[in-house]
């Protein structure tokens, strides 16, 4: 595995300043899916640490949930809609691929003219997403971007299939980066491995009329610790940290025993290691932001704590980050 | 990092790897219905011993290795067709 695109932040210090996220309302449990497939619930909680997943209605269109978490950050950062120069939407779950999801956000939001656009990298899309945003407000180019992560993962499950049913979920979440005094990001290491591009596939099967996720698990497992440790490793040292100085790590949530396994070869207490895969399942690229409010919310993570991020997704995509977390406006 | 290969630096190794005390490990020893490791331990403790030894165990392989001597004579045969090749 190679360094990918890896930096120290220069130039504006960036942080995030609010973070929102839009939860659907329905929910599938283990024993909801003990019904559907040859499963158990036992054995979801043992293999992948899930519980319940939350299920947007079927026909929700993504947009909903994710204007709905965009204005939720927008309102908490107190910016005004005109205010915002960028809109990222990182979704691997659009309803149409044209327009993009970003530009149905601007037209919601009414942030007029303002740059959109949608990323696709799966679930590294909100560290990739992140990282877009930052690199603009730090060379001058744009000072407020919103990044919206928005997945309905629900409508490209195959429900007959065991293997990958009971892992994902639908969730939004939303976050405005903008200039801080600062601290803020300090680096990034992105990647992507192409050679293991055929191990998480969406695709058209000739028997089903729909798009279905179909995943090579057992390689999945394998590959992903290693690709996120050594990309949190790289991440650390580009920030001139050790790996002490890290209150918290938010890994993105696919599987608790790849995130078991990450930890202990990362070589940091398991309890440093934020886990909430058993209230959401994977809910792709919104894993990590949902993640970190709900940290905030169950006093977690504070100010002025340096926070790791790391996540593996279809591709295979790789990405960590650390970010001094300050200040953030909750939706 | 290398370590010298021998049988018992390779059940020590895995005896920490899993928290379990290196007497409990033999030979014969096998991962699943001695130790009760499901096939994601089993995945997760070969991508340890890679990291470890730095070799890389096939797909098939994996599914060879049953006990910690399967592993053993893996990893030992790899090792040395390494020094071969230089």
């Amino acid at each position: 595995m190679g360094k990918g695109l890896s930096y120290a932040t220069k130039g504006n210090r960036v942080g995030i300043s609010a973070l929102a996220i839009e939860i659907p309302q329905g929910t599938l449990t283990n024993l909801d899916l003990e019904k559907m497939v040859d499963t158990s619930d036992e054995w979801i909680k043992q293999r992948t640490g899930i519980e319940v997943r939350h299920i947007a209605e079927p026909g929700t269109p993504v947009s909903m949930l994710a204007v709905a978490s965009a204005k939720k950050a927008l309102d908490a950062s107190g910016l005004d809609p005109k205010d915002i120069d960028m809109i990222i939407a990182a979704t691997a779950t659009v309803d149409m691929p044209v327009p993009p999801l970003a530009c149905i956000i601007q037209r919601e939001l009414g942030a007029e003219s303002c740059m959109a656009f949608d990323v696709l990298a799966a679930c590294s899309g909100f560290i990739y997403s992140c990282s877009l945003a930052e690199r603009y407000i730090a060379t001058g180019a744009a000072d407020r971007i919103l990044v919206v992560c928005a997945e309905i993962l629900s409508k490209l499950v195959d429900y007959t299939d065991r293997s990958t049913c009971v892992l994902f979920g639908d969730a939004s979440a939303a976050v405005v980066l903008e200039k801080v005094p600062d601290d803020g990001f300090l680096s990034f290491a992105i990647g992507a491995e192409g050679k293991g591009a055929d191990l998480i596939r969406v695709t058209l099967r000739d028997d089903m009329p729909k798009w279905r996720i179909q995943l090579q698990g057992q390689e999945v497992y394998r590959a992903a610790p290693g690709l996120m440790v050594n990309a949190s490793l790289e991440a650390i040292e580009l920030a001139n940290i050790s790996l002490s100085d890290i209150s918290l790590v938010v890994p993105h949530q696919a599987n608790e025993r790849i995130t078991d396994a990450y930890a202990k070869r990362l070589g940091i207490p398991r309890e440093k290691v934020y886990s909430n895969i058993a209230r959401y399942g994977n809910t792709s690229a919104a894993s990590i932001p949902v993640a970190l409010f709900e940290a905030v919310k169950e006093e977690r993570l504070h100010d002025k704590d340096v926070v790791l991020m790391a996540a593996v997704g279809g591709g295979l995509t790789w990405a960590a980050s650390t970010l001094v977390w300050n200040g953030v406006k909750l939706g | 990092m290398m370590s010298e290969l021998s049988f018992e630096t390779y059940r020590d190794y895995i005896a920490e790897h899993l928290e379990i005390e290196p007497e409990k490990l033999t030979y014969e020893t096998r991962f699943q219905e001695d130790l009760e490791l499901d096939s994601l331990d089993l995945v997760e403790l070969v991508s340890a011993l890679e990291s470890e030894y730095n070799l890389e165990i096939s797909d098939d392989e994996l599914m060879e290795i049953k006990t910690l001597g399967q592993g053993y004579e893996i990893i030992k045969a790899k090792l040395e067709a390494n020094k071969t090749t230089g």
